[in-house]
């Protein structure tokens, strides 16, 4: 069995991966997007509530938290385009993918991998080392962005923030991260598939196409051809939809963000402008959705683990 | 050679290097061997020296201890002037060069070179060969070669495998593959006033088996041979300034070891042959 990892050699890894994402401008570039995307989610963010607000559309929410209800702003699916939320949900994967679909496939294809394996070095140890790096960029950004968009949103309304709110965003901020490595880890997952890194990055890139942006009308067609009702079908598609990440994460966005989000009744959730649930009630809501997400992460490094274990390293990589 | 490093497990058997299974035991194993492949890999954003001392931490080295070790092989490889250069700027030799020097930053008790001299000019092949015959002099470091250059490999190991179609066909030093699969040897003798008349009565003695040139002459080896040409030069009146027997050269022992176990097997040999010694 593998020994157990020494930190000298892993940070080592680490370190040239931090180094080399610094040097080749990727983790430069990934944060500058990241942050303008971020400023400008906060901006829109700010305009819709304003036009909300116009409309009177807070009603008596707006008497009861007397400066903005920062919840339901990030949870504004109907800002399609550019919101916090479409940032989270859509554009991130990208990012995580942008970053993990070549870790390892780069050092197959650049055949520094087999100077890598006959280092006294374990795979593991590799293989950790490579996750930190990808874990800690990853994190950067899953902190960095909200608190951007935040901060703009709160320059550009001014108001006092309220305790749940903080708490919302925070645990969203955690959710988001882990939404992040997720995708990291499919990533990773198809830079241990393919030698490739221009293979791994397509793949990745399909994956993320099906799963994010098809993936709704792939289950309607599924839901569609076995459902009997209405009601059947709605119930249907919501579980199929609940088979990929995305969707998953973006029933926990919703909740945990937007109180008005009261709950899932056969498929269909449950919206009222006029009802506010807590945050405890939020989470109750979506904890499952989190279980899977950490689950999956945790199922998905093992997985890159056992196959980078016993994957062979030839002369080509 | 991949199953040495652990990069690839064996289909069947065992691989064992110092004892213990490098693919399992990685560290305690891999910590002992320094190993350089045939087409040398570097991470081109870091120089030659970042590239060595990143080596160097794996190893769990001190940064200062590294550095030292580093000056020390960039002087003995020649490399010096080029260590604050990337990699993919040096020509093949001086990537083969530090790519040898990598793997000695560890100063391992095993070397293992994977065709060290291909693609490699004259100076390169000299500095390297010649280093590897230093290193195994002075620090008593087992170096172990794959290669099809058979002429390195006569000139600086002591010990040869022959591998034919993934299989081992000989193995020992020079001395026990020429007793077994040597032909006759050649007598050499060096001589002075060897006239055309006396040259073509040697011919008439020995047969096709003599060649003469600029004094040398030169018969295929049979049992007494040395005895019979040195008595029949001196009843000619020749001068014999040296007298020697020798044996069949690297290539034509490998030649002779894989065509007999070519025909023992029925099988072709083809380019995957390939020949290892350990110096």
């Amino acid at each position: 069995m593998f020994s157990l990892f020494r930190a000298d050699r892993v940070l080592a890894i680490t370190r040239k991966e931090l180094y080399e994402g610094l040097r080749n401008f990727r983790f430069p570039l990934v944060l500058g997007v990241v942050a303008i995307l971020s400023i400008l989610s906060g901006l829109g963010g700010a305009q819709y509530v304003t036009f909300l607000q116009n409309q009177n559309a807070f009603g008596p929410i707006g008497a009861a938290s007397p400066a903005i209800d920062y919840g339901a702003l990030f949870g504004l699916t109907e800002s399609r385009g550019l919101s916090l939320a479409d940032l989270a949900i859509l554009y991130s994967p990208v990012i995580s993918i942008l970053l993990s679909a070549d870790l390892m496939s780069k050092e197959r294809d650049s055949r520094t991998m087999v100077k890598l394996i006959s280092k006294p070095i374990t795979r593991s140890e590799i293989l950790i080392g490579k996750s930190l790096a990808l874990v800690s960029v990853l994190v950067a950004v899953g902190v960095v962005s909200p608190l951007i968009s935040f901060a703009s949103l709160q320059a550009s309304l001014g108001g006092t923030v309220q305790g749940e709110d903080l708490s919302r965003l925070g645990v969203f901020t955690l959710v988001y991260i882990l939404y992040l490595l997720v995708w990291g880890m499919i990533g990773l997952f198809y830079s241990n598939l393919f030698k490739k890194p221009i293979t791994s990055y397509l793949v990745s890139i399909l994956t993320f196409l099906v799963f994010s942006l098809l993936w709704a009308n792939i289950t309607s067609v599924v839901a569609n051809s076995a459902a009997t009702s209405v009601a059947q079908l709605e119930s249907e598609q919501y579980m199929f939809r609940m088979l990929s990440i995305t969707y998953i994460f973006s029933e926990v966005a919703l909740f945990v963000l937007n109180p008005h989000y009261l709950g899932v009744n056969g498929g269909q959730y449950t919206f009222d402008w006029f009802k506010t649930t807590t945050f405890v009630g939020s989470l109750s809501s979506v904890w499952i959705d989190i279980v899977i997400l950490a689950g999956s992460f945790v199922v998905l490094w093992v997985l890159n683990y056992k196959m980078f274990g016993r994957m062979n390293i030839t002369p080509q990589g | 050679m991949f199953c040495l490093i652990g990069g690839l497990r064996p289909e069947s058997g065992a691989v064992e290097v110092f004892g213990k299974d490098p693919c399992w035991r990685d560290p305690e194993v891999k910590g002992r061997i320094g190993f350089a492949s045939e087409q040398p890999a570097f991470y081109n954003h870091l120089t030659v020296q970042q590239n060595l001392v990143f080596a160097g931490r794996l190893l769990s080295q001190r940064a200062q201890e590294t550095k030292t070790r580093v000056r020390e092989l960039s002087e003995s490889f020649g490399f010096e002037d080029y260590v604050g250069r990337k990699p993919w700027m040096l020509s093949h030799g001086y990537r083969q060069r530090v790519a040898i020097a990598e793997a000695l930053v560890g100063d391992p008790d095993l070397l293992i070179l994977d065709e060290p001299t291909t693609g490699l000019d004259p100076s390169s092949m000299i500095r390297i060969r010649d280093e590897l015959l230093k290193m195994n002099k002075d620090r008593g470091m087992t170096i172990l070669v794959s290669s099809h250059n058979l002429h390195l490999l006569e000139r600086t190991a002591d010990y040869y495998i022959f591998l034919a179609r993934g299989t081992v066909v000989a193995s020992g030093t020079l001395g026990e593959l020429s007793e077994k699969f040597g032909r006759e040897g050649s007598v050499v003798v060096e001589t002075e006033g060897l006239s055309p008349e006396v040259e073509a009565r040697l011919n008439g003695e020995f047969g096709a088996v003599v060649r003469c040139k600029d004094g040398i002459v030169t018969v295929t080896s049979g049992p007494g041979m040395l005895t019979k040409v040195l008595g029949f030069l001196v009843s000619n009146g020749v001068i014999v300034k040296n007298a020697e027997t020798q044996k069949d050269a690297l290539e034509g022992i490998y030649v002779n070891a894989v065509g007999e176990s070519n025909a023992e097997n029925d099988t072709a040999v083809t380019g995957a042959s390939e020949t290892k010694r350990q110096v």
